[in-house]
This record gives structure tokens, sequence and C-alpha cells, in this order.
């Protein structure tokens, strides 16, 4: 609001105050807001305040073709774009009965961990610059940009990729992919004792987070959370796991939990979630040379396809949490229906406002950010 | 000294002091760059900046003490300078000494209080208050020091704490003499600063940047031209405390800019604490040092 513009509104006295964290403010990946009432250092009341990214994703998908909406969906979570695209198109191969050859299986999870370890970089440098330690957001930036080069290699978007579709993937890995990919994973794990001794040894870091926005594992159920954020309350579900898809049942990875569900907790899962994941690429890297076939299933023109009558759930784990697709087909040229259950919808909304309240003005930022969450999967 | 020579280094002083003290922010921003692993602003960048800021069609003013409060601010550092001494200038430093000085290191925060108080904004009012507490907290160990020094070399006047030092050679600087001190000092400097872990009243992410939410143009550069100032000022005031003062330009300025290097190296490896244990952890550590640094100096 510009100055000319403000005019004063009386209000009766009171100890309380208001504070706007956000529409633009580096406690969120995005355009959200959280409208905080504090009586000194401590939050009386808070009210998320979304809508800011709203697009109408939902609503769009309806009118355009179903292979169209693979350009869509990843614009629902930018910084981990991918299971968004696997999600979509696995609920189409499900209702029409597709069978997606076995190298795009593994090329889907190769790229789903891809995903994973830049999402959580991204996380560590976010986490961090909320407590005021901007250091680890230009590390965890610079190192996803290394991975961001392997998508463009591999689909010529760096965030965008569009590179799995309904039967599969666009086209096969160049030459030596692999073999940069596996280059990629060992760069990064000689990184990671420095991202410890940054970070996660960092005794002022442990101090602020440690203890700080703490939900139980029974709230963390009753409130819909997730991924990440639930198994730091002690809880390892993880769809990967316990309803697996694409090959995670042939891959050998541990689920790492934390039990004192706090932003320290969140942190350090994630942390030990990224290791797991290089570890499952790796295994794909070391897979992938012994499974040839194609990588896409034939489909008809995707200009004119009608997809069968039917509907389908469809839930994978992003890095965020649990992410579901739930589409439904009326057999036309597009989807009758498309809801997006994104895991951020839950903990960026009554997760947070209840978390946040009682607590301090100084660990608003770190609270929100330590839910990792996607507004657009909030305004979708 | 003659009217005229004292007026020349009385406008000498505050220029070098603002120029060395775009360099020191240029030295912050490319060490920051560099433990962040990037390439870092150009070499101008920062009078570049302080150009921009001041060359802005937009300038908000919230009222006279707005304004007011920034001339407060930097008229405090500008007349700092002019009381410490530098190589082939001592200005008016042999008038004032330490305790004139501690005085007039507290009125620049006054003077943004002043301004910000008038703007009204919530972030800037707690970003204030945090400020404020900041201050109590670091000027108790910089007291202490400031008591401690003056004990050691028996005098306050800077100028004879210059001359003792560089007569006596590196033995007798304050670093050798009572490191205790000296590391106390380093604890107060960071503090003073304002940089991690102590920068509890900007912090971005909660108060959106407190004290400069309602700063632009002018203002905004007026509160830039204050920080270099203060750079220039820390490195100064402990380089002529603890170590021996500038025998001449080139070891003097190797000397504040190693000072001022250290605190804002520590500044990129640490996020802030909260308000409560920046002020125990600076009236612990730093106090306990600085008064077993007095009891060797009393000795």
């Amino acid at each position: 609001m510009r100055p000319e513009n403000y005019q004063a509104q009386s209000h009766p006295p009171s100890h309380e105050y208001e504070l706007n964290f956000g529409p633009n403010h580096p406690g969120i990946e995005g355009n959200y807001a959280l409208q905080v009432r504090l009586h000194g250092d401590t939050v009386v009341s808070a009210h998320a305040d979304g809508g800011y990214l709203h697009r109408g994703f939902e609503k769009l998908m309806e009118g355009r073709l179903w292979i169209q909406n693979i350009a869509l969906v990843p614009r629902i979570c930018v910084p981990d774009p991918v299971p968004m695209e696997v999600c979509y198109s696995l609920a189409i191969e499900d209702i029409s009965g597709l069978q997606v050859p076995e190298r795009a299986k593994w090329l889907r999870v190769l790229q789903l961990e891809l995903s994973r370890i830049a999402a959580h970089l991204f996380y560590f440098g976010g986490h961090a610059a909320t407590t005021g330690m901007y250091s680890p957001s230009f590390w965890g930036v610079a190192d996803r940009d290394l991975i961001l080069d392997r998508f463009e290699e591999l689909s010529g978007g760096r965030v965008y990729h569009i590179f799995n579709i309904p039967g599969g993937v666009r086209r096969d890995i160049p030459e030596g992919f692999l073999g940069r990919v596996s280059a990629l994973l060992d760069y990064l794990e000689a990184r990671l004792p420095e991202y410890d001794d940054l970070l996660f040894r960092n005794q002022v870091f442990v101090r602020r987070s440690k203890g700080v926005g703490v939900i139980d594992q029974q709230q963390a159920l009753a409130w819909g959370v997730t991924g990440p954020n639930l198994r730091a309350t002690g809880l390892g579900f993880d769809v990967r796991r316990d309803d697996p898809y694409l090959i995670y049942n042939q891959l050998d990875f541990e689920i790492p939990t934390e039990d004192s569900g706090c932003c320290w907790a969140r942190t350090l899962v994630r942390r030990s979630e990224l290791q797991q994941s290089i570890r499952i690429c790796r295994q794909v890297i070391a897979a992938l040379p012994d499974i040839g076939g194609p990588v896409r299933a034939p489909i008809p023109n995707p200009l004119a396809w009608n997809v069968p009558v039917g509907e389908s759930y469809t839930r994978v784990e992003s890095s965020k949490g649990e992410l579901a697709y739930y589409v439904l087909s009326t057999g036309g040229e597009k989807p009758y229906r498309v809801h997006v259950r994104g895991p951020s919808a839950m903990h960026a909304v009554q997760v947070l406002e209840k978390m946040v309240t009682g607590g301090r003005l100084e660990d608003v930022a770190q609270i929100m950010f330590s839910l990792d969450a996607c507004p657009p999967e909030v305004d979708r | 000294m003659s009217t005229t020579h004292l007026l020349i280094e009385l406008v000498l002083m505050p220029l070098v002091a603002f120029v060395v003290g775009l360099a020191m922010l240029l030295m912050l921003r490319k060490i920051g760059a560099r433990l962040q692993r990037r390439v870092g602003p150009p070499l101008l960048q920062p009078l570049f900046d302080v150009i921009k800021l001041y060359s802005k069609r937009t300038q908000v003013s919230h009222g006279l003490l707005h304004e007011a409060g920034i001339v407060v601010a930097v008229g405090a550092y500008v007349a700092i300078e002019t009381l410490v001494p530098v190589p082939g200038m001592n200005g008016i430093a042999e008038k004032g000494g330490l305790i004139l000085l501690s005085y007039l290191m507290m009125v620049p925060s006054l003077g943004l209080a002043l301004g910000v108080g008038q703007c009204a904004n919530p972030n800037g009012s707690i970003g204030l208050s945090r400020a404020m507490t900041a201050m109590l907290a670091y000027d108790i160990p910089f007291m202490l020091v400031v008591f401690g020094v003056a004990w050691q070399f028996q005098t306050t006047n800077l100028v004879e704490l210059v001359a003792v030092q560089q007569a006596g050679g590196i033995a007798t600087w304050g670093i050798v003499e009572n490191p205790l001190l000296a590391i106390a000092g380093l604890f107060g400097l960071q503090a003073m600063l304002g940089k991690q872990p102590f920068e509890i009243y900007v912090a971005p992410a909660e108060i959106a940047t407190g004290p400069m939410v309602e700063m632009g143009g002018k203002f905004l550069g007026g509160l830039f031209v204050m920080q270099s100032f203060q750079f220039y000022t820390a490195g100064v005031l402990y380089t002529t405390m603890f170590l021996g003062g500038g025998e001449n330009w080139f070891t003097f300025l190797i000397k504040i800019f190693v000072v001022v290097a250290i605190p804002l190296s520590v500044a990129f490896m640490f996020p802030r604490y909260r308000t409560e244990d920046m002020v125990r952890l600076v009236w612990k550590w730093p106090v306990i040092l600085a008064l077993l640094g007095l009891v060797v100096a009393v000795q």
C-alpha cells in the first residue's frame, strides 16, 4: 500500500498487535501469507491466508486434453515437480489400463528421487535462512542447480520437465547420462559432511530449532500430516514402502524417522532421506543397463484420446508428503474432474495455524518453512 | 597545530572513514560470497549503492524525526571519526578519549530509534526494541573492556594509548598484555556490529528487516553510510586499544581490515540467536572474560 492510500483506523486499546508474514516471505516457497496476532513476542492467534497463487489448476485441467495437462501439473509444486507428472500419469494409466514398460518405471523412480534430493537441498537452505543463516541457501540452490542440469539434459527443461507422460516417459536417457548422474551423486555425498558442519551440527541452529513447533504423533495423524513431517513424529509411514508404486518394492531403502516432532526433527528426517534417495538412485543406475525395452507404451493419438470411463485415486510420496490425484473420466477427450491432494493443503493451513499459535514471534518463519509447504498445492 | 591544519584533518578523517568503510562493506560482501560459493559484487558496488539510494526519486518521509534521526545517527559517526587517531592525523582525539567515545557510540542507535519511532511500523518498533536490548547487552562487556584497557595503560587518551603501545613494540600491545580483554572485546565487536549470531534486530524473516523496514531512498542511503562508518570505527577502535594503532597507513589498514574480517566471517556461519539467548550469552562469557581481564589489568 502506498502511503497516500493509507487510512488510519482506530481500534480499542489493546496490548495485542498484528503482523503479516507474507504474501512474499522467505518463510514459505511461494506467495502465501500468515496473519499473526501477537501479545509481546507470543503468538495469540494465526490465520493462514492463501489464494495468492490461485490459478485454478483443477478447473483448468477439465478444459484441456489429457496430454495437455502434463504441462500444467508440474506447476502445482515448483520445487518438486516430478511427483506431479508421475502421479497424474499413474492415474490415467490406471483408468485406461496402460501397462508401463519396465524401463520407464525405473526411469521414473530415478527422476522422482533426483527431484526429492533437489527439493530437500532447497529446504535446508530455506529453513536455515528463516533463522538468519544464509550460507546454506546459496549452497543448497547451487547444488540443486547441478541436479537441474541433469534434468535439462534429460528433458530439455530445468524446472518443469514435462517428461513423464501416460504410458511411460517421453524418450530414453542420452548416452553417458547414468555416468554423469553417478558423478553428481558422488559429489552430493561428498558435500553432505560440509552441510553437517555448517548446519546440522551448528549449535546455534540446533538451539534455534530444537523443541520449536512441536507436534505429536496423534495430533499429526488427526490433522492429516504426512511425509517427512509425519515421520518426524516417529511414525515411519511412507507411500513408497507402505503402498508401493512403480518399482519401489524392488528397492532397498530405509524410512528415517525422528521422535521429537519439532523443527529440528523435521530437518533431520529430510537430511537422512536425502541419503536414502542417493542410495535409491545408485540402485537404479546399477540396474538400468540390464533393463532394456521401450520406455513408452503405445497410446492413441494424444490429441484425440478418449480415456475410457473410470476413476482412479493414485498416490505417491513427494518430498512434501503424500501426494494424490483423484481423476474421473467420462470417456471424453478431457478429464471430467481432477482433484489434487497436495500434502501442503493440510500442512500450510490447519497445521500451521495451530502450530504457530502460542509460539514465539522469532519462530514463526521457521515453523512455516519447517513444514515445507508448497502454496500452489493449497491454491490448486 | 594550526587551525587550518586541524580543519583539514576534521574534514579528511570522516572522508577517509567513509571510503575505507565502503571498502569494508565490499569486503563483507566478498567474504560472504566466497563462503557461499558466489562471485560477489564488483569493486565499486558499495559506492554505486550509495549513489543509487540517494538519487532515488521516491523519498517517503514519515516526518521531521524520521529525517532528523538519520542525520543524528550519521552525524554522530562523523563526530566519532574525528576522535579516533589514525596515522598522521589525530584530529581532536587529544580532547576526547575512551569515555567520550563510549558515550558517542551509543548516539547512532539512539538516532536510529528516533527515526524509526516516528515510522510507527510494528516491525520497526520491534526491531528497535531488540536493537536497544542488544545495545544494553553488549555495552556491559564493552564498558568493562574500556575500563580494563584504560587501567592497563593508565590512560583514557587514545593518542597516548597508541603512543605507549608503539613505543614498547608488539610486547606492549593490548592483545599481548591482556589477551582476555582482547577476546572479550572481539565478542563485543560482533554484537556491536549486529552480525550473526547477534543479528536480532534486523531479522528479515521475522520482522522484515526491523528498523530498516520504512527506510528507502536517502534514508536507507543514510543507514548504508552509517554502516560503513560503523565498520570502520569498530576496526579502528579495536586496533587502537589492542593492536598498537597504526604506525603507517599500510599496517593500519591491514590491521583494521583483519579485525573487521573476523566478525564478518563468523557472521556467515551462524544463524541468529533469540533475543534472550543473545543477552544471556553476551552477559556471560564476554563479561566473565572482561572481568578476569580487568583483574589482570588491576594487578
